[in-house]
């Protein structure tokens, strides 16, 4: 066995690389399935707040059962899956109603106790408090307040339970010293609660001031109960502990300590005592991961099966010139009385340990592909894992493998002993289709019809550009060498020699046939690899787009009301882009029950500076909301459906919260940083109407992501007491749609588009080696006939072009058609956005630099075999016997 | 006695080509004593090759019996034939190349050409003794590349007789051989075939070879046409009383010729009727 390895070393080395090539698809799919699904875990618990993916539970309010009760109580309830769990914080919840000197407000907020809570803190002033009723309260709030250390303030408790008369009694008061003051730190330890960020912000009923942090000892011994006092214990998620399998653990133990928690009837006392709320999201954090996995199930497996389908096929023809390469060997055995079995073992002995050879490397190569995709492409820190789905992978590949080996070995050992004493294979001659291209077109076929009458639909329709490839490829096959012939004969005998014998050379080889059916399915894959990419990239810049508004939007809050946060924004705004092109300013109005939300802009900035689609409302729409008279219907560019009162009225919100009535003058498909119902009014002829209230949000919107421009901006509002409270960047929202599941899916179709055109030239190759010699004594034949030896040597490229150019153009097609048919059912976001901005129109330029790609590609390699095959063709081929 | 007899009775044999039948053999009926040394001669196309693969079991004829030893070989099974060409009927193709494993050694050639009767319980001698039957001991662990071409055909016969074979058919062992090895190659056929009793037929153009074997069977048209033994030619009446001429008689006597035969002294003369003749 091992001297026949050796006897045609070179044979086997490339016959095992395609076999690597093969494992290679197989074994990758499960990994890097598994590798996006950890990443997935990694990106949704990293980009999750706190409170979201961290476990919190909550006592019942102590004001209830008039008892206190023990945070420590809790810790029996952290689910068994501890281990993905930090250790727990113990503390303790209430919330104030204050009176501050010169506030004639009352002052709301929080009162914390967390154990270990001055680790996590910046003590600016004073000390940590440690004894019942001491406080320390954030500087920006002693700052906001005039609050000192060693003053007392005032909050009011519990209102305390009616006595025996049913009588209730006064609410007693609770004075707290303030020892010291602290900047907040350790964001992840606080688990995302807000400990600053409060302080003078008012509304019309209160004002609040920032977490006052105290002593444990504040809720026991004889402070009476407080306003919505309750035990708590926070743990945190260790992430890097948790993959999928925890994920999925988790959240089992979640609702069942969810389902305990909220089945009440059920409950003993001691446990409604304890517990009374979990807060978590960590089930619907789950549930997304779900769904971004099941999208990874249907793209991976398809996009790698149709790759490994034509690594199969062109494996095919490689063994099948091997074993034609090998005849002579199966006569050897066949004379020797061994029989087919003998032939077949012979053969099997030689050419399967050559394809088998491939599939060590081939796992290594899917191993270390996937763990450097794992390392440097996908984001978190997924780990090496090898499951189940690989070993699944490795066997159904090695199956295939030697299911394709033995096909191809019977093919040649079942031979008549008398057919097989010819050197060369018999070839049929004329147009004959042959059973299995006749299957193969008509399955395709059919599987073609259903997807256009929309009977396959999922994730099987994602096979629709290797089945369309494959029908078109095949029937072009069958249709070409009648068509080349024809033409090629009528183009000698209008004297064009070269044209008309080339395509007579291509008419008669068989390899004409295979090569256009190869490279349209080949061309079909990079063309739809390369659309997919294109458009699912294209979709997630307009979703980003569309979440946004801008490429940045800053909201400010102020302890002032809105008209004076507005005022002050448009003054700073004004001294800073005098122009109004860098910056503009935005008032949005909701309904608190949600439903259409108006937008108070300045049209000319906002149409400059929000990023509408190309088909977005018009210069003449935008002037004609801009500022008019001060009277209703208000002029309004409305996207969704706002309420029609008659005709041509609607009614939409003012900026006070209540309706008015307005007049569409323009509709917008999509408003971007909005809602699917919005309604865009002039600001100045809104303001004229009604000033905004309190429910009214002012938000900043940049024309470019400069850093420096909105932090100067942020930084002068600051200093008039107007603050930035959240930032959205077009590229963060951006870079977080990249981050899925869907969006790694689609990266993959570019290594199965390259992959495929790279298949499609060893399938060249190995079509050129396989008749070289038959090719080579045609073409000696055309010397000896006369033909210059500059025509002889150009023919055999000539006839090699003509069914590249033609296969890649059919794939061109295919791939485009099938991206047609196949987009709307691509996974291409891990959630659907709320307003859903998808344009599935297919790529053209893209289509065409592909195209043209895998043409530069195959066409070079096609002319570089045709011209080693002319310069095998010397005269003395001729003596050669068939 | 180890050699098998041959005998064809009818043997016709038909190829279709190009949509065309072409008949290779046309009533042949041949008889190979067992242990006989004997070589069919002929022109290309004449259907001696097609004869010498109808005998080896490579295909069946169209019509007609083959029996080799006491096998109807034209009526055997696929099963019978590979039992057969395992152990009783070596073929020796054309281009001594054609009859061997590329990647393997003269004796490992030899041995897998064992394998199947070795399997079948029939007790052979070790490569190296067959080899050394064919004088070329030295040669069995040497690269088939190494070798010179008589060498490679005494491998390939080695391949053939490695099995001991009652009936070894060779087509044309001796092409593409000097003078030298052709020589040595027919000496140790003639030697095979008188120590074993191997019953040997070989296909040759080559008329040196011919005169070396002492019996020689012309096909023609796909017909005997003639036979020689020990330097004499002879015409051969076939089982249906048909006579096939002579070459060189054929030219003066064109098709629709008609002869006589005239019983003289013992022996027959064949007097044409010339046009005229009749006249005087």
């Amino acid at each position: 066995m091992l001297s026949a390895l050796r006897y045609r070393a070179g044979q086997v080395v490339v016959i095992a690389l395609m076999s690597a090539l093969i494992t290679t698809c197989a074994a990758f799919a499960p990994l890097y399935d598994r590798a996006m699904q950890q990443a997935a875990v990694d990106v949704t618990l990293e980009n999750a707040p706190s409170v979201e993916r961290d476990l919190q539970i909550f006592g019942p309010d102590v004001n209830w059962f008039q008892v206190r009760s023990d945070p420590a109580d809790m810790v029996p309830y952290v689910p068994d899956s501890s281990p993905v769990f930090q250790t727990p914080v113990l503390g303790h919840n209430a919330t104030t109603n204050a009176a501050f000197v010169g506030v004639y407000k009352p002052v709301t907020g929080e009162l914390w106790w967390r154990a270990g809570q001055c680790e996590h803190i910046e003590i600016t002033a004073g000390s940590c408090p440690d004894a019942s009723r001491e406080i320390i309260v954030t500087e920006k709030e002693a700052e906001v307040y005039d609050l000192k250390v060693g003053m007392t303030v005032t909050s009011l408790a519990a209102e305390p339970a009616m006595d025996a008369d049913f009588e209730t009694p006064e609410t007693p008061t609770v004075g707290y010293e303030i020892v010291g003051t602290y900047l907040p730190a350790d964001e992840d330890w606080w688990q995302g609660t807000q400990l600053s960020g409060l302080a003078g912000i008012a509304s019309s009923e209160d004002a609040q001031h920032d977490a006052w942090l105290t002593d444990e000892s504040t809720f026991s011994g004889d402070t009476p109960f407080l306003i919505r006092e309750r035990s708590w214990l926070g743990t945190r998620l260790r992430t890097s502990a948790v993959g999928v399998d925890e994920m999925a653990a988790l959240e089992a133990d979640l609702r069942r300590l969810q389902d305990r928690v909220d089945d009440e009837p059920r409950q003993s006392l001691e446990t409604k005592q304890t517990v009374s709320q979990v807060v978590t999201s960590l089930p619907g954090l789950t549930e997304q991961v779900d769904a971004q996995i099941e999208q990874s199930r249907t793209t991976v497996p398809l996009l790698l099966c149709q790759l490994g389908l034509l690594g199969v096929l062109v494996l095919w023809l490689m063994l099948r010139a091997a074993t034609d390469q090998r005849r002579s060997e199966v006569v050897v055995a066949r004379l020797r009385g061994r029989g087919t079995a003998g032939a077949r073992t012979l053969l099997m002995r030689e050419l399967l340990p050559a394809v088998l050879l491939g599939v060590l490397p081939g796992v290594a190569v899917a191993l270390v592909a996937s763990s450097l995709i794992r390392v440097y492409v996908l984001p978190g820190e997924a780990p090496f894992e090898v499951r189940r789905g690989l070993a699944v992978a490795i066997v159904i590949a090695v199956a295939a493998l030697v299911l394709v080996t033995y096909a191809a070995v019977v093919r040649v050992a079942r031979e008549p002993l008398g057919s097989l004493l010819h050197r060369v294979a018999g070839r049929r001659p004329g147009w004959r289709l042959a059973a299995g291209d006749a299957i193969a077109i008509a399955a395709s076929g059919a599987g073609v019809v259903a997807f256009v009458t929309g009977s396959l639909a999922g994730p099987a329709a994602l096979a629709a550009p290797a089945l369309l490839s494959v029908f078109v490829g095949l029937t072009l096959a069958h249709l070409l060498p009648p068509a080349a012939a024809r033409l090629g004969g009528t183009l000698l005998l209008r004297g064009r020699l070269r044209a008309g014998v080339s395509l007579l050379d291509a008419s008669r080889s068989v390899v004409t046939r295979r090569t256009v059916a190869l490279v349209t399915v080949a061309s079909a894959l990079a063309v739809f690899s390369v659309c997919g990419l294109v458009v699912g990239d294209r979709n997630r810049a307009l979703a980003a787009e569309q979440a946004v508004g801008a490429p940045v939007v800053v909201e400010v809050q102020s302890a002032t009301d809105t008209v004076d946060r507005l005022t002050t924004v448009e003054k700073v705004l004004a001294d800073l882009d005098p122009g109004a092109r860098r910056v503009t300013a935005v008032v949005r109005t909701a309904a608190p029950s949600g439903g259409v939300s108006t937008l108070a802009v300045d049209p000319d900035s906002f149409r400059r500076i929000a990023l509408f689609a190309e088909d977005g409302p018009s210069r003449k729409d935008w002037s004609a909301i801009s500022a008019g008279p001060a009277r209703e219907p208000v002029p309004a560019i409305t996207s969704g459906g706002p309420s029609e009162v008659g005709a041509d009225e609607l009614r939409v919100l003012g900026l006070d919260g209540i309706e008015q009535k307005a007049e569409r003058v323009a509709t917008a498909d999509r408003v971007p940083g909005d809602g699917p119902n919005v309604t865009v009014v002039d600001i100045a002829t809104a303001r004229k109407l009604a000033e905004p209230d309190s429910d009214s949000n002012v938000s900043l919107w940049f024309g470019s992501d400069d850093p420096v421009f909105v932090k100067l901006v942020s930084g002068t509002l600051a200093h008039e007491g107007v603050y930035a409270t959240d930032t959205r960047t077009l590229s963060d929202v951006r870079q977080g749609l990249d981050a899925s599941v869907a969006a790694w899916s689609l990266w993959l179709g570019v290594v199965v588009g390259a992959a495929a055109v790279l298949l499609a030239v060893v399938a060249l190759t190995v079509l050129a080696v396989t008749g070289w010699r038959a090719r080579a004594r045609d073409l000696a034949a055309l010397r000896l006939a006369g033909v210059g030896r500059r025509t002889v040597e150009r023919l055999p490229a000539g006839a090699q072009l003509l069914p590249v150019l033609l296969g890649v153009l059919a794939g061109a097609g295919c791939g485009a058609l099938g991206a047609v048919l196949t987009l709307p059912d691509l996974p291409l976001f891990a959630l659907p956005p709320v307003v859903d901005a998808t344009d599935l129109s297919i790529p053209w330029p893209a289509v065409a630099l592909a195209g043209l790609g895998c043409l530069a590609v195959l066409g070079v390699t096609a002319v570089l075999l045709g011209r080693a095959v002319a310069a095998t063709a010397r005269l003395d081929r001729l003596r050669e016997t068939a | 006695m180890n050699g098998m007899s041959i005998r064809t009775q009818g043997l016709v044999h038909i190829y279709h080509a190009d949509g065309h039948d072409v008949a290779a053999l046309s009533g042949v009926d041949l008889d190979v004593r067992a242990g006989e040394l004997m070589g069919l001669l002929g022109p290309s196309g004449s259907g001696k090759s097609t004869l010498m693969s109808l005998l080896a079991g490579l295909f069946r004829p169209s019509a007609g019996k083959i029996f080799v030893g006491e096998h109807e070989v034209s009526a055997a099974s696929t099963k019978e034939l590979d039992q057969l060409q395992a152990t009783r009927v070596s073929l020796i193709l054309q281009g001594a190349a054609r009859n061997l494993l590329p990647y393997a050694t003269p004796a490992a050639n030899v041995r897998f050409a064992q394998q199947a009767a070795r399997r079948a319980g029939i007790d052979l001698p070790p490569p190296g003794e067959v080899l050394a039957e064919l004088g070329i001991p030295t040669v069995a662990d040497r690269p088939l590349s190494r070798l010179t071409p008589g060498e490679l055909q005494l491998v390939a016969m080695a391949v053939a007789l490695g099995t001991r074979p009652g009936l070894v058919l060779a087509d044309e062992p001796t092409s593409q051989l000097d003078h030298g090895a052709r020589d040595l190659v027919l000496e140790r056929l003639a030697e095979i075939n008188r120590t074993h009793g191997t019953t040997v037929v070989l296909v040759t153009h080559d008329p040196h070879v011919a005169a070396f074997l002492p019996r020689t069977v012309t096909i023609r048209d796909g017909r005997i046409g003639g036979e020689g033994r020990s330097g004499e030619e002879y015409a051969v009446v076939t089982a249906d009383g048909f006579l096939p001429l002579p070459g060189h008689v054929r030219d003066d006597l064109p098709p629709g010729t008609l002869v006589r035969f005239h019983p003289v002294d013992g022996h027959y003369e064949l007097v044409p009727e010339r046009e005229g003749v009749e006249d005087e």
